[in-house]
């Protein structure tokens, strides 16, 4: 790919911009009937986009701490849901079919979504999320997992996992590194959603903007006013400030992810996503 | 030698102004020095219970004073070692420490108001880190930036560069306390006699427990951030765009 591009992977479209965002891209999230939920085929196209992604931003042939980004390498990326909500989470319908007791098919999202949140996090590019409608489980996870948050008013951010027996511990690095224990709590153990005032308060979000044609102008305002910043200088500041935060620490990651996975496979939960997903498809 | 930190004492309050008014009270490597042994004279005074940092003239700190030193990387690690020490001297105090900010605290600068215990600002305050902006990375204020008001925020303050207003600042806890400009001073000598009449000994204790759960800001993590910075502010990028801001005129009232 090269500056001035698009290349879709099913529901998933990259865009690497040319004119005043070069050296930014855009990863959205297009399957907005169905609020952008993740099912196998974006997972795909999400792993397909942030592989293409650490060819674009040279992750691995330079080390931020030792030398500058190539000129021609992704400094920012912006991540996007077309249509009302940025992204539900994980395609319940898919999951509640799901005939094996042992609910594989929730194991391996699980481990998707961690796989891209880490992976997002890992690129030596300053990431956005722009988040309107629903940013819930799995998608705010991915919001959360970006560097920075701009959202809406009418959005809502929130982990309402417990309902369906799941822990949504797996995302619980990434924000404890963004708003500290005291809001994970509320958003992890209350299983509350928020709006985008709220989480704007509680520091989930770093901006707050009236509604989706102003998102995408702020967004992309953020884009430019990042992308003048010395390459270099943004790119050590960010990864010295994970190593302070530990987000992305092998050993954190893995312990969160194995805390999700330890509520995957019992009856309880498996039932308890039948009941959802049958009241939901019921109403 | 000139009296870059100008120290006053007045019923247990200590109060240390960095004395450059005509510069902004830029961080000179011998305003640092300076400040450092000011700040370890008050850990050896048992008579000081709180100490008050504040800038002579309209600005608080305009932030590292890099004009005329960019050429000379000893003197530019100096600084930043100087500054990290000086930074966790004053998280170690055992006394409380108020930053009383006035007009601007910039990059280093900042990092002071982000390093108190207490920070009192006004609502028309440019406060912030635009070192990026400069090819410059924020590397010593980082942790402590992170522990005072989140690691999210601290991310997207240092990532976004430029700065924020004093109403901001307060909203996300870099000030903790809000006054009107004109009572700056009164708000401050208010807040540092109320904790005079605190216990001594229940502050100090409280304040020693507060350094010990933070765990990250010890003096090997403080070290490598001040090399990171030296590094990275030798490098291309920011020579070339330190020379280019050099290269424009001093702004005035700024």
């Amino acid at each position: 790919m090269k500056p001035g591009d698009t290349q879709t992977w099913g529901p998933v479209r990259l865009q690497w911009h040319d004119g005043p965002l070069r050296g930014a891209a855009t990863i959205t999230l297009a399957d907005p009937d169905r609020r952008n939920v993740l099912g196998p085929p974006m997972f795909d196209g999400l792993e397909a986009s942030i592989l293409q992604l650490e060819a674009c931003t040279a992750a691995a042939r330079f080390n931020p701490m030792h030398e500058p980004p190539p000129a021609d390498a992704v400094r920012v990326v912006l991540l996007q849901g077309a249509g009302r909500a940025f992204c539900a989470g994980f395609d319940l319908g898919l999951l509640a079919q799901d005939p094996d007791p042992a609910q594989p098919l929730l194991a391996l999202f699980l481990k998707r979504l961690a796989g891209c949140a880490r992976r997002l996090r890992a690129l030596p590019a300053t990431s956005v999320a722009c988040v309107q409608g629903a940013a819930l489980a799995g998608g705010c996870a991915l919001a959360m997992a970006c560097d920075l948050a701009v959202a809406t008013h009418d959005a809502q951010l929130g982990y309402p996992v417990h309902a369906i027996g799941l822990s949504p511990a797996v995302s619980g690095t990434v924000l404890d590194a963004r708003a500290g224990s005291g809001a994970m709590r509320a958003l992890f153990m209350g299983g509350e959603t928020v709006d985008g005032a709220r989480a704007h308060t509680l520091g989930l979000v770093q901006g707050l903007v009236p509604d989706t044609a102003a998102l995408t102008v702020h967004a992309q305002a953020l884009a430019c006013t990042l992308l003048a910043k010395g390459p270099r200088a943004l790119a050590v500041t960010r990864r010295w400030l994970q190593t302070l935060d530990q987000a992305i620490d092998p050993d954190r990651v893995a312990a969160a992810l194995g805390a999700s996975m330890s509520t995957v496979g019992s009856a309880e939960g498996a039932s308890l996503l039948r009941r959802v997903w049958t009241e939901r498809t019921r109403s | 030698m000139r009296d870059l930190i100008h120290i006053h004492d007045a019923e247990g309050v200590r109060t240390l102004s960095l004395n450059r008014p005509d510069a902004r009270n830029a961080l000179s490597l011998a305003l640092i020095q300076q400040l450092e042994a000011a700040v370890q004279a008050v850990a050896a005074t048992a008579d000081v219970r709180v100490l008050v940092l504040r800038g002579q003239g309209k600005s608080f700190c305009a932030g590292m004073d890099l004009r005329g030193v960019i050429d000379d990387p000893v003197q530019m690690g100096s600084m930043l070692h100087g500054l990290a020490r000086t930074s966790l001297a004053l998280r170690h105090l055992r006394v409380p420490v108020i930053a009383c900010v006035r007009g601007a605290a910039i990059g280093g600068g900042c990092g002071l108001m982000a390093t108190a215990d207490l920070a009192v600002t006004h609502a028309e305050a440019k406060l912030g880190y635009p070192e990026v902006d400069l090819g410059i990375c924020p590397a010593v204020v980082a942790p402590i930036l992170m522990r005072r008001v989140g690691a999210g925020r601290a991310r997207a303050m240092l990532l976004t560069g430029g700065v924020v207003d004093g109403t901001e600042a307060h909203r996300i806890g870099l000030a903790t306390h809000l006054a009107a400009e004109a009572e700056l001073e009164a708000a401050t000598q208010a807040l540092a006699t109320r904790l005079v009449s605190g216990g001594a000994h229940a502050i100090a204790t409280t304040k020693a427990w507060l350094a010990e759960l933070e765990t990250e800001l010890d003096s090997a993590t403080m070290q490598r951030a001040a090399d990171l910075s030296a590094r990275i502010i030798q490098g291309p990028e920011a020579q070339e765009r330190l020379r280019a801001r050099f290269a424009q005129p001093p702004r005035p009232g700024t």
